[in-house]
């Protein structure tokens, strides 16, 4: 270790980047060192030309040994490097902790659609209850109760909660309305709903006779603070006054489209609340002359999605509405899709009407241009009941408007998708009464195989890919179990007169939580 | 007067100094009147042996009879004569003391009897001790004491020159070749029994001086020592003495002698003090690097303090004999000057030898000098977002504490279990900026390179003759990827292990043979090994292997684990009740899911590849991080760039003197191995999510190595001219000019590996400045203003972070400010592996109730819920809830907490959507009680902490030298040994 030339040693500041032992750095003329002590070939080896053979053969085999050394240490780290890359280190880990806790189960509320909405008369028409709803709610202990404040008179929704002290586990609710005014005539149902954050509402529309209104109804105990956002056929509308929309805790606004948006013909409304959770229907009626020409209230698409399923499009009297329809030049009448593209890119969709039974059905591609309305009409469709399943490559919503002509006039029905049953959930369904004269099918679909449904204890087979329709009681609550995923809807339907209720899944309330603690 | 000598001879053994001894008597030119032989040994060779002399009177005694009751054995054989009133005077007794090892020089005996027959008031005389084996060195000639009564020899172990040849009076000889009068010797009652050995002599002069004689030393008189006092006092055919058991001897002697002499007032003083005293002495003991008597010290306390009858039997004699007052030998004592000046030339002396035995290094200035403030510059640029920050977040970085209580709070075992070691690495860096202890964190991390190019060269240079070495081997561990990966990454632990691990090696490496070292050495393995847990097996078998080579040091390499011991022992414990042992590796501090390392990155050092493929991937878009990954060619690249240092390290083998690269590269292939076993192992979980244990301080361990060896490469390389023999010959260009080409070649390969290591580092250096390191400035809080300013008169305030996953819902507690360093606690981090079922654990699944209640509050929160979860936040303290993620990734937790009528939202802050819990809470859940051992552990840490400290830091490395201004003109004329006097 010691070297007497050491403190000697001129010496240049070496640098990070540029090593010191660069020659400059280095004693230009290293004077041999006078001591090796611990290798007696040093000091020989200067002098090795001339040396004695045998202090040369030392000094060679003490190197030899040296250099055998490295190449141990050679192949050894070698050997080292490759165990390290192809063996396997050993896998030790454990189970992060994870607890599956079901929430207690809240006040499960449903909020329904209300009345029928119109303008009274007289100089200073207002917004009113026009036809009041028929409700059926099932769930053993619910209770039914009034929003407290509403913009419309006597429209004031119903709230169906299902305490949690209840003995039951589900509830369900569906109303129908019939009004008969000069303005508003047809049948029109609707599925209560579960408050939610977002909403997009497909249909409406603003052009002359049609009148849409958007019902916010908050239930719950927070006050929610609203933006709408309107998409139409001609892309996204800005309007004063769609953001910013209080709805207090326990009240009900009723907004009229045509005040945000007038002579829109393809509206879609995407409802965001903040704050408390809201219910959004839109109620849209339609004029024709002088004829009230049908009510529809439209329950919300809950987010953009990439696949859609309308189990139930019926097509009923499919000649007589396109010849009603075409006697006032409206073409709202006919059965189509309203698809919406809510991103920035433009989404291909495909989509195909798959009949109940055996009929043929259409499968035909389309692209949607982003943030823009897309209504899309069939005018040769046969009659009969039609699954839509729209497959899109970007999240879009949708839904189908179809109209059913009758021996009074022409009634309006907006189907909106349902969502999917999942297999082994219990669903309870209430079938809305509708009032003599009409009656109510069943409608369920399996898009992804057959699908064994119990329907109140009755077992069917939905066949893979395809519809299947009972007829059911109105007024009635329906128990559902597939074993496969399912979409299931509720149509109505009599003289003149059509409407449409989903069967939702129960609220994702039920379903346990999975919590990570630290 | 008729003198009659009673030659008085106590053998203890045989053989052939006794023979020596026994002949020197029988050719004394004066020869004793009487010899009484006392036959200690015990063997019957010995006393055939001294049987065979032709004594007057053998009396036998068992091996270990002490000193006094020996001689007074042999004079009860021999009857006092009777006094006569003869006018030519009566019988004069004398008595020679011998020892089986005192050979007397022919004419000692006449000589001493000279000297005392001039001087009536003589009471007792003693000759010049030799060394026996060297018979010009004094071994000893009179003895005195210090104003405050430690005993002191007046020449010891020099050459005889006369010095001492004019010295006659003095406070006491030494034992051998005594000649005491007998009737002083019966008026003070002889020897002390409880004075063995050391001190006996001067004990038994100071009584016959007190008695009104006198006690002269004759240096005509002249005998030969074999042994010495302690030896000659043992038992046994080969008697040792180790340095321990020669302090405890001189100490009880000391404290005995204290509280014999002491005015019968003071002795309760005295005794008090007995511990007091043994304390701080041993505290300097330890200073003094000297640990090894501490143990003596106390057991020297506590045998006078409870020695039974024999300090007031020493006091009863002293008063019976005495005649004179202490005054009468004042002038005898050392003045204070000269004991002053004594124990300066004995420090001296033994720094001189320190000095000496150090080994030399090459200077700092300027080479090493530069490196460092190019690292400092570097590092200040490359850091400069974080340059001002308060505190640092992002990784695993969090602020250190929220203020010094709560820093200092984390050293303590609460209830859920032992601190971390690491808590203690925290409070020694927060403590440098009390104030804000965060702000050390910043401090550390912009500082690192720099640190780490010093911590480089110190260990570099400890091993190499040149600075050009020394220098490459800083800027290669300042440019270390584990250290860059660790820097941005936010492993403050990896950090601390990086920077530490080049001073652990150095330190380690002399523990054998220093106290000093070894003391450092012990500390800086207890930062490291608290740093890294998962190093500990590496360091374990590093630290046996050391042993095994040095097994003749392996006195002071057992002590150097003490200090970590003292700092994981509560924590071993507590796993092992627990059942987790495997929760002993858990990296401490924030557990943060970081990348995972691969075989490829260990293999090139590099904790976490993506720290260095990111960069690239942003150069290359398009190129996904995985094929990246999967790309030979950049593993090949990455090879190539490293090939030149691992080429180094290998080429040092090769070279002459390049065995000591060996040690380096066995702990480069330790570390390696490590990395690898670690490679994947997980013990902790954060927010759902396994964290793998950090491979980096096993990396920095494998890199340390590396340098190390091809820093030695490179000195091969340079330092030696002369042709190159072995593998490296190929490479030299042309024979004539072999030493310039070797020097070239070195400069080659050192520039090569110096470009690419920078190289290698510069992208994921440069990620802070670029923004794409996870560490950033940050505010020493993690959870909003909001909470932090409520926190701050309010610590026990609890905020609900929660964190939605894909997996579920991630949910933690957080107190106060929020998340810190010092609150980590692996004990609750590991708490998974209770009941995994994996190997080495114990217990079946017993999921802890607080996070299953937390679970249940969160489920109810993040969901609709119809729960008043009113109390049960309460009962936490639960003021706030934090949904920590970008706002519309929440999904439905955000509707569920907004539609809460329990909590107001206050609105999206910097680090989440924040709530307010409606209802008021006054009340703070009381602090649960610490359990009632937590005082004492940490009381023991500190205090081995605090010791090993004492014995670690360097003291009086320049000393002040003493003056000499005194006219003494006869002081000692060479070295001393160190003295043992004291207060």
């Amino acid at each position: 270790m010691t070297d007497p030339q050491t403190p000697g040693t001129p010496v240049t500041p070496p640098s990070p980047t540029a090593p010191p032992s660069t020659p400059p750095s280095t004693p230009p003329s290293t004077p041999p060192s006078p001591a090796a002590p611990t290798s007696p070939a040093e000091s020989t080896l200067p002098a090795a030309e001339s040396a004695p053979k045998p202090r040369r053969t030392r000094a060679l085999l003490a190197a030899g040994g040296r250099a055998s050394l490295a190449l141990i240490a050679t192949g050894a780290a070698a050997a080292l490097a490759l165990g390290v890359l192809f063996v396997p280190s050993p896998a030790i880990a454990p189970e992060p902790l994870a607890f599956a806790v079901t929430p207690d189960r809240s006040d499960q509320s449903l909020v329904c659609a209300g009345a029928a909405l119109g303008l009274t008369r007289g100089d200073d028409p207002q917004v009113a209850g026009i036809a009041l709803p028929l409700r059926r709610s099932a769930g053993a202990g619910l209770v039914e109760s009034t929003i407290a404040e509403s913009d419309a008179l006597d429209g004031a929704a119903t709230v169906v909660t299902l305490p949690r002290e209840a003995p039951a586990e589900a509830v369900a609710a569906s109303e129908s309305v019939r009004p008969t005014t000069a303005d508003v005539a047809g049948l029109a149902a609707a599925e209560c709903l579960t408050p939610a954050r977002t909403a997009w509402l497909v249909g409406g529309s603003t052009t002359v006779g049609r009148s849409t209104w958007i019902v916010l109804s908050n239930a719950g105990a927070v006050d929610a603070t609203v933006s709408l956002r309107i998409m139409a056929e001609n892309g996204p509308i800005e309007a004063p006054g769609t953001s910013g929309i209080i709805v207090a805790a326990g009240e009900q606004r009723v907004l009229p489209l045509s005040g945000i948006a007038v002579n829109v013909e393809s509206p879609v409304i995407e409802v965001t609340s903040s704050g408390g959770s809201v219910a959004a229907t839109l109620q849209h009626t339609i004029v024709r002359g002088l004829d009230p020409s049908g009510i529809s209230i439209v329950t919300p698409v809950e987010a953009p999605a990439t696949r859609h399923v309308i189990p139930a499009l019926p097509v009923i009297n499919g000649q007589a509405v396109l010849e009603r329809s075409t006697a006032d030049g409206g073409a709202d009448a006919l059965t189509a899709l309203r698809m919406l593209a809510p991103g920035d890119t433009a989404a291909q969709v495909t989509l195909r009407l798959i009949p109940e039974g055996d009929g043929t059905g259409i499968a035909l591609t389309t692209t949607l241009e982003p943030q823009t309305v897309l209504d899309l009409p069939f005018t040769d469709l046969l009659d009969g009941d039609y699954a839509v399943v729209v497959e899109a490559s970007e999240p879009i919503v949708m839904s189908a408007r179809t109209s059913s002509a009758g021996t009074s006039g022409l009634d309006l029905e907006w189907f909106t998708p349902a969502p999917a049953i999942e297999p082994g959930v219990d669903v309870l369904a209430a079938v809305a009464p509708v009032g003599t004269g009409a009656t109510a099918r069943l409608h369920l679909f399996a898009p992804e195989g057959e699908a064994t449904v119990t329907v109140d204890g009755r077992t069917v087979v939905v066949p893979a890919d395809s519809g299947l329709v009972l007829e059911t009681p109105t007024n009635a609550a329906v128990q559902l179990s597939s074993t496969a995923p399912l979409h299931a809807s509720v149509s109505y339907r009599g003289d003149s007169v059509l409407a449409g209720t989903r069967i939702l899944p129960p609220p994702l309330a039920a379903r346990p939580v999975t919590v990570l603690p630290y | 007067m008729q003198p009659r000598v009673i030659a008085i001879l106590l053998a203890r053994r045989g053989g052939e100094v006794l023979q020596q001894t026994l002949d020197a008597l029988v050719a004394q030119s004066r020869r004793p009147d009487l010899l009484v032989v006392v036959d200690a040994a015990g063997d019957d060779a010995t006393t055939a042996q001294l049987s065979a002399a032709g004594p007057t009177q053998v009396v036998s005694a068992g091996s270990s009879v002490a000193l006094g009751e020996l001689v007074h054995r042999a004079l009860m054989a021999v009857p006092v004569v009777e006094p006569s009133n003869s006018p030519y005077g009566g019988v004069d007794e004398w008595l020679w003391l011998l020892r089986h090892d005192t050979t007397p020089d022919p004419r000692a005996l006449e000589r001493l009897l000279g000297a005392v027959e001039i001087a009536p008031s003589v009471a007792a005389a003693g000759p010049k001790q030799l060394e026996a084996e060297h018979p010009t060195v004094i071994a000893g000639f009179g003895e005195t004491m210090t104003r405050y009564g430690a005993s002191i020899a007046l020449a010891e172990r020099e050459l005889d020159q006369a010095q001492h040849d004019r010295t006659s009076d003095v406070l006491a000889m030494g034992e051998a070749g005594l000649l005491v009068r007998r009737a002083a010797y019966h008026q003070v009652e002889g020897f002390d029994p409880a004075l063995p050995t050391v001190d006996a002599a001067l004990d038994l002069c100071v009584r016959i001086r007190l008695a009104g004689h006198r006690v002269v030393g004759v240096p005509q008189a002249r005998v030969f020592v074999h042994e010495g006092t302690v030896l000659a006092g043992r038992p046994g055919a080969h008697p040792k003495v180790s340095q321990r058991g020669l302090a405890r001897l001189r100490r009880r002697a000391q404290l005995h002698r204290r509280l014999t002499y002491a005015p019968a007032l003071a002795v309760p003083l005295h005794w008090l003090s007995l511990l007091p005293l043994a304390i701080v002495r041993a505290l300097g003991h330890l200073l003094r690097k000297r640990p090894t008597l501490v143990g003596a010290e106390f057991a020297a306390a506590l045998s006078v303090a409870f020695s039974g009858s024999s300090v007031p039997n020493a006091r009863r004699r002293l008063a019976r004999g005495r005649t004179l007052g202490w005054a009468a030998i004042d002038p005898l004592r050392l003045p204070p000057d000269e004991v002053r000046q004594r124990r300066a030339i004995a420090r001296d002396a033994r720094l001189s030898a320190q000095e000496d035995s150090r080994p030399p290094r090459p200077a700092f200035a300027p080479g090493g000098a530069l490196v460092v403030v190019l690292a400092a510059l570097l590092g200040a640029g490359l850091l400069a977002p974080l340059i001002g920050a308060p505190a640092l977040l992002g990784g695993a970085f969090a602020p250190i504490a929220a203020d010094l209580p709560a820093l200092l709070g984390a050293l303590e075992r609460t209830v859920e279990g032992a601190a971390d070691p690491f808590a203690f690495v925290l409070a020694l860096l927060g403590l440098t900026t009390f104030w804000q202890p965060s702000l050390s964190l910043v401090v550390l991390v912009i500082a690192a390179l720099p640190l780490a190019a010093l911590g480089g060269w110190w260990a570099t240079a400890e091993l190499v003759r040149r600075p050009g070495p020394a220098a490459v081997g800083a800027v290669l561990w300042a440019l270390s990827p584990a250290l860059i990966v660790a820097v941005t990454e936010g492993r403050l632990a990896a950090i601390v292990a990086h920077l530490t691990l080049p001073w652990l090696v150095v330190a380690a490496a002399r523990a054998g043979r220093s106290w000093s070292a070894a003391g450092v050495a012990g500390l800086l393995g207890a930062i490291v090994a608290a740093s890294a847990p998962s190093l500990v097996p590496a360091l374990l078998i590093a630290w046996i292997a050391w042993m095994l080579v040095n097994p003749r040091q392996l006195g002071r390499l057992l002590t150097l684990p003490v200090p970590a011991l003292a700092l994981f022992t509560p924590l071993v414990i507590d796993q092992l009740v627990r059942g987790t042992p495997l929760g002993l590796l858990a990296d401490p501090g924030l557990p943060a899911v970081a990348g995972a390392s691969s075989p490829t990155g260990l293999l090139l050092g590099w904790p976490d590849l993506l720290v260095l493929l990111a960069p690239l991937e942003a150069l290359l878009p398009g190129i996904g991080e995985a094929t990246l990954l999967g790309l030979p060619l950049v593993g090949l690249v990455l090879a190539l760039l490293m090939l030149p240092v691992v080429a180094l390290a290998l080429l040092g083998l090769a070279l002459p003197d390049g065995r000591r690269g060996l040690v380096p590269l066995v702990l480069a292939a330790l570390g390696l191995l490590s990395a690898w076993a670690l490679s994947g192992v997980a013990v902790s979980v954060a927010g759902g999510q396994l964290v793998p244990l950090d491979v980096g301080p096993a990396l920095s361990l494998m890199a340390l190595g590396i340098v190390l060896a091809a820093a030695i490469g490179l000195d091969g390389l340079v330092a030696r001219p002369g042709s190159v023999p072995g593998s490296s010959y190929a490479f030299v260009a042309g024979r004539g000019g072999a030493s310039r080409g070797r020097r070239m070649l070195a400069a080659a390969l050192a520039t090569l590996a110096v470009l690419a290591a920078a190289v290698v580092a510069a992208p994921a250096a440069s990620a802070v400045l670029t923004g794409t390191a996870a560490v950033r400035a940050g505010e020493p809080r993690t959870l909003p203003a909001l909470v932090a300013a409520e926190a701050a008169t309010d610590p026990g305030l609890g905020t609900l972070v929660i964190t939605p996953l894909e997996s579920g819902v991630a949910a933690r507690l957080d107190r106060g400010t929020g998340v810190t360093l010092a609150e980590q606690r692996t004990m609750l981090s590991t708490a998974v592996l209770e009941g995994s079922g994996l190997p080495g654990t114990e217990g079946s699944t017993s999921a802890t109730t607080d996070a299953e209640a937390l679970a249940a509050i969160v489920a109810n929160l993040v969901a609709p819920s119809g729960r008043d979860l009113t109390p049960e936040l309460d009962a936490l303290d639960v003021r706030f809830v934090l949904l920590d993620a970008p706002a519309g990734a929440a999904g439905t937790a955000v509707a569920a907490l907004d539609g809460n009528a329990q909590l107001a939202p206050v609105g999206d802050t910097d680090v989440g959507r924040l709530y307010r819990v409606v209802a008021d809470d006054e009340s703070r859940a009381a602090a649960t009680a610490r359990p009632a051992t937590t005082p004492v552990i940490l009381g023991v840490q500190l205090s081995i902490l605090a010791l090993t400290l004492l014995l670690a830091v360097p003291t009086s490395l320049r000393p002040r030298r003493p003056r000499v201004d005194s006219g003494v003109d006869e002081g000692p004329a060479a070295t001393f040994k160190a003295g043992d006097d004291d207060d």
